[in-house]
């Protein structure tokens, strides 16, 4: 499986990560860097305007985030013109992550604890068809 | 003419020369004839020779030909078999064909990878102070785990506790109810002896009061007949008077006069008669006197009888007043009838606001539920009960309370009045506590499961990286951090699973499926965990069984891994498949420590584990066997063991087959 990741990924996919756990920001970015990917990663959603500014071709949400509830940053930036195109993964190490990402509006979800090729696998259905520029 | 004669001499010399020519030629002629025919006689000598040879030949060909024969008969097999190998050569080259292009392609890919992780070390090695930190953050968080594992424990203990008393509190409970149901009879029959003397007194008091009426009115008759009487004495001595006046007249009036004497006559016997009527009277009003004292005595009797039954219902009433459990008694209509005190107690209610209110009514309709409504209304219909009846109330003051409900139906016997007994027991604290626990459990497999994300990912990118080291250390220890945090994915998933299973949200994922192919598919791969352990299959089932197989792989893998665990001096397992007509039947037999006879019933609770008393140590949290057990109960399967301390153990289960007509018995599930 992890040999057939797909790697043809375009310079500049940009994926947000927001997660509160700074190790899983850290192997999310590691991981998703060695595959060409632009990564940001944040540890708490700070509103709209900082996503639209980051202008991520993806995003990574993580549901319990301090003092925060991710399915409702998901439902905002789902109801927000500027910012309902982006497609958003939910991660979550809760054991009904299909029923929490229906509930945020998401368009899908990776449950922790994850495989890296799923990870991989996850990024690139959702950025495979970009077209960002030359290829790496 | 000369030259003709000579020329006819030379031809007659020419003509003898030819003769003796071929006198010459014919002898040679009759030479070669004669050698020509020895010749023939020679050739027809050998010609003999070879017909006889020529025989011995044929003969030898036919035993040619027979061999022959033989032999094509064994070439057209070997052919058939020839072409089978050719087939199957062709399909293994098709595959390995398949295969080396994968290789192949897989080679390119792992060798681009090589690349990028060689890119990627380099940012590693700069973050290795943060990876530090990390391992420092780890080890706080385990010395913590540590800490709530010791709580859980604890926990697990009293929850142990608990359970015993409660079990002890059931037992009370049920002979309380026995006694309850004795008191309830008894109480019916004395109602009962009641209400019959009840009845009797009124219709013996109503014949009392129709006597008195009988007297009053004799009384009343006989003082008129009294005041007549007098009258016609006044009568009388008016008309002596008047006789003494009329003396004088009476000889003239002697015809009137005999009349009068006539009539006088007449009123004698009147009087008389009612003499008569009047001692009759007093006669009876003296047998009447007889039977008030009777009467009298009767009532007396029924009074101590009176006494009695209110001793025993104060008995009864005894009993039900020292019980902790709140009971009710219902009439047919679901009015109160009566209640004890430990129900006031529990639900802060009086007598008063209890006694004849319709059981929904009670306080502020709290009591109106539904499953309440279904429960009750069923038992006297449907002549049924109830038991464990789970309702939580929610009171506005003493808040919310979870009541364990029990129904019967009682019947006073002789009156065939109706009544519904309903026994209580507050879980409230109990569910509490379980909650509690469940929501631990939860939070702390949820909280695992972040850091070990963490860890799984980053060990998986160093295997990536250093896949084709020559450091051979390096690659060894990898390995054994990705197994171990395998294991640990898996104790969480399992924690997890544990607390789904008391919350009732373990769900399956039901499909038919080849129990044989599954057993098969197992087996081989619990082998590479074992190679110490021979894992032997016996039997099959044939048998389609509808279920989720991943759950019912976790079965199989739990059942073979704890036998490999509990027989570490052992070399072989078994395995045996059989079937009946409803179910598949999989024993998994071992021949190690065995289990001893008093822990057989208890290996499937959560956290028990054989062994710790008797100083040998077996890793895990004793929560394989209880989420085993739960999802054969989930397939409405059973599973049991058999053991011989220190023999062995072997463990069964059975789970129901898929009907013939398949497809229905799918949909229902």
């Amino acid at each position: 499986m992890l040999m057939n990741a797909p790697n043809t990924v375009r310079r500049g996919a940009k994926v947000l990560i927001i997660d509160d756990n700074a190790g899983i920001l850290f192997v999310m970015r590691k991981a998703l860097e060695l595959k060409g990917y632009e990564v940001h990663t944040s540890d708490t959603f700070t509103g709209i305007d900082a996503v639209e500014k980051v202008a991520p071709d993806l995003m990574y949400l993580d549901i319990s985030l301090v003092g925060q509830d991710g399915r409702e940053v998901a439902q905002e930036l789902k109801g927000d013109e500027g910012t309902k195109h982006i497609p958003i993964i939910i991660l979550t190490a809760y054991p009904n992550a299909d029923e929490l990402a229906k509930e945020a509006g998401a368009n899908d979800f990776l449950p922790k604890p994850f495989e890296l090729a799923d990870l991989w696998k996850m990024t690139a259905k959702y950025t495979a068809g970009l077209d960002m520029g030359p290829t790496l | 003419m000369t030259k003709i004669i000579n020329s006819d001499a030379d031809e007659l010399i020419i003509a003898r020369k030819e003769l003796e020519y071929q006198k010459e030629e014919k002898g040679k002629l009759l030479e070669e004839l004669f050698i020509a025919n020895k010749e023939l006689s020679f050739q027809k000598e050998e010609k003999g020779k070879r017909a006889a040879e020529l025989g011995i030949a044929d003969i030898e060909l036919a035993f040619q030909k027979e061999e022959k024969g033989k032999r094509a008969a064994e070439l057209g097999i070997a052919d058939i078999e020839l072409a089978f190998q050719d087939e199957e050569k062709g399909k293994r080259a098709a595959e390995l064909g398949i295969a080396n292009v994968e290789l192949a392609y897989q080679d390119a890919q792992k060798e681009k990878r090589a690349a990028e992780l060689i890119v990627a070390n380099k940012e590693l090695v700069f973050q290795n102070e943060e990876k530090e930190k990390r391992a420092a953050e780890l080890s706080v968080a385990n010395k913590e785990l540590a800490f709530q594992n010791n709580e859980k424990e604890k926990r697990a203990a009293e929850l142990s506790i608990a359970n015993i008393e409660l079990a002890y509190q059931n037992d009370e409970k049920e002979k309380r109810a026995e006694e309850l149901t004795i008191a309830n009879k008894e109480l019916a029959f004395q109602n009962q002896v009641k209400e019959k003397r009840a009845a009797e007194l009124i219709i013996a008091n109503e014949e009392l009061a129709f006597q008195n009426k009988e007297k009053e009115n004799r009384a009343a008759e006989l003082f008129i007949a009294n005041k007549e009487l007098a009258y016609q004495n006044k009568e009388k001595e008016k008309r002596a008077a008047e006789l003494s006046i009329a003396n004088i007249e009476l000889a003239y009036q002697n015809d009137e006069k005999e009349k009068r004497a006539a009539e006088l006559l007449i009123a004698n016997k009147e009087l008389v008669f009612e003499t008569g009527e009047k001692e009759k009277r007093a006669a009876e009003l003296a047998i009447a006197d007889i039977e008030l004292a009777f009467q009298n005595k009767e009532k007396e009797k029924r009074e101590i009888a009176n006494r009695e039954r209110e001793q025993t219902l104060s008995y009864a009433e005894g009993i039900l007043g020292t019980m902790r459990e709140p009971l009710l008694v219902l009439d047919k209509n679901l009015r109160v009838k009566s209640a004890n005190e430990a129900f006031y107690r529990n639900f802060s209610i009086t007598a008063k606001e209890t006694e004849a209110t319709l059981v929904y009514e009670l306080k502020n309709r709290r009591w109106d539920t539904p499953q309440l409504r279904e429960a009750l209304e069923k038992i006297l219909p449907q002549k049924s009960a109830f038991n464990d009846l789970e309702i939580t109330f929610d009171f506005p003051i003493i808040g919310s309370k979870v009541m364990l409900l029990n129904g019967r139906r009682l019947i006073q016997s002789e009156k065939g009045e109706e009544l519904i007994l309903l026994a209580m027991q507050d879980i409230t604290e109990q569910r509490v506590l379980q909650q509690r626990n469940d929501s631990f459990m939860s939070m702390a497999s949820h909280e695992l499961k972040t850091p070990v994300t963490t860890i799984k990912t980053l060990v998986q990118m160093l295997q990536l990286q250093y896949e084709k080291s020559k450091d051979t250390t390096l690659v060894e220890y990898l390995t054994t951090i990705g197994q171990q945090i395998e294991q640990l994915t898996q104790l969480v998933a399992d924690l997890l699973d544990v607390s789904k299973i008391k919350a009732d949200k373990f769900e399956l994922d039901e499909k038919a499926f080849n129990f044989d192919s599954l057993a098969t598919e197992i087996v081989k791969s619990c082998q590479l965990l074992s190679p110490q352990h021979a894992i032997t299959l016996q039997g099959k089932t044939q048998a389609q069984v509808s279920g989720d197989r991943n759950s019912i792989s976790r079965v199989f893998i739990n059942l073979i891994t704890n036998a490999i665990k509990y027989s570490p001096k052992a070399d072989k397992i078994s395995i045996t498949l059989s079937h009946t007509e409803e179910c598949v039947r999989v024993g998994v037999k071992d021949f190690g420590i065995g289990i001893a006879k008093d822990h057989q019933g208890k290996i499937f609770e959560r956290f028990f584990q054989v062994g710790n008393n008797r100083g040998q140590s077996f890793a895990g949290l004793g929560i394989g066997l209880y989420i085993t057990a739960a999802i054969v109960a989930q397939h409405k399967g059973r599973i049991w063991v058999e053991s011989t301390e220190g023999k062995g153990s072997t463990f069964f289960f059975e789970l129901p087959t898929q009907k013939p007509e398949g497809k229905n018995a799918h949909e229902r599930s």
